[in-house]
């Protein structure tokens, strides 16, 4: 399978993930991984926890749907989606991206296609739980721009 | 009707809505932001959902089956 997307409920471990996918993607020319986490302080100070709610059908089907378009889009043999949901704490890991190919260009190309595609469109709704309150996280214009970059 | 995110957080994960019968879903945001005003229901990024299948503002709601309306999502 060229596509493996996960929806990880417990534990995202980065190191397995990456260790897995260089097994399956061996013979690659490239390997790039991106690994995002919860930051220690957010958008309204400090973090005690990132709740990461999501939808029971669309989720996963919104984080298929960017793996599969960026195997369409980039000279990539495989790619990797794991994605955490639930509660996390401040330095746990939220995903972890990884792409193979030939040459390098793509496999960064396509690492980077993919988390513009995750932060705008993927089917979660994140919150940020602290001293101040919680607060939600919605994609800044920031994040718009980045998603459309790869329309023009 | 269905909400997720900030909605469900502000409103109610679910409540009941009397529509009018083959409204669209423009018209089914319209009446929610009305009805439960600067929540951004009618945003751009706000989506409304029915049987899993993200549908479009044209489509008309046949009534028997819930909408789902999304707050604006975000991954990553």
């Amino acid at each position: 399978m060229r596509c493996s997307v996960q929806l990880e409920r417990e534990r995202l471990d980065p190191e397995r993930e990456l260790r897995d996918f260089l097994l399956a993607a061996e013979g690659a020319g490239a390997i790039v991984s991106f690994v995002g986490m919860v930051r220690h302080s957010g958008t309204a100070g400090a973090v005690e926890s990132l709740v990461l709610e999501h939808h029971p059908a669309l989720t996963e089907s919104s984080m298929i749907d960017a793996a599969e378009e960026a195997l369409r889009r980039f000279e990539i043999e495989r790619v990797s989606v794991v994605h955490r949901c639930g509660n996390l704490l401040p330095g746990e890991p939220i995903v972890f991206v990884a792409a193979a190919s030939a040459h390098r260009r793509a496999a960064f190309e396509a690492a980077d296609y993919l988390m513009d595609r995750l932060k705008t469109d993927a089917v979660f709704w994140k919150r940020e739980e602290g001293p101040e309150g919680r607060r939600w996280i919605e994609p800044t214009e920031a994040d718009h721009s980045a998603r459309e970059r790869w329309e023009s | 009707m269905i909400f997720y995110g900030r909605f469900a957080d502000a409103i109610a994960h679910e409540v009941d809505v009397d529509v009018p019968q083959q409204s669209t879903v423009a018209e089914l945001r319209s009446l929610l932001d009305q009805r439960y005003p600067g929540l951004g229901l009618n945003g751009g990024h706000v989506r409304a959902c029915v049987a899993g299948a993200i549908i479009g503002d044209d489509l008309r709601l046949s009534g028997d089956q819930p909408v789902e309306i999304l707050a604006p999502v975000s991954g990553g």
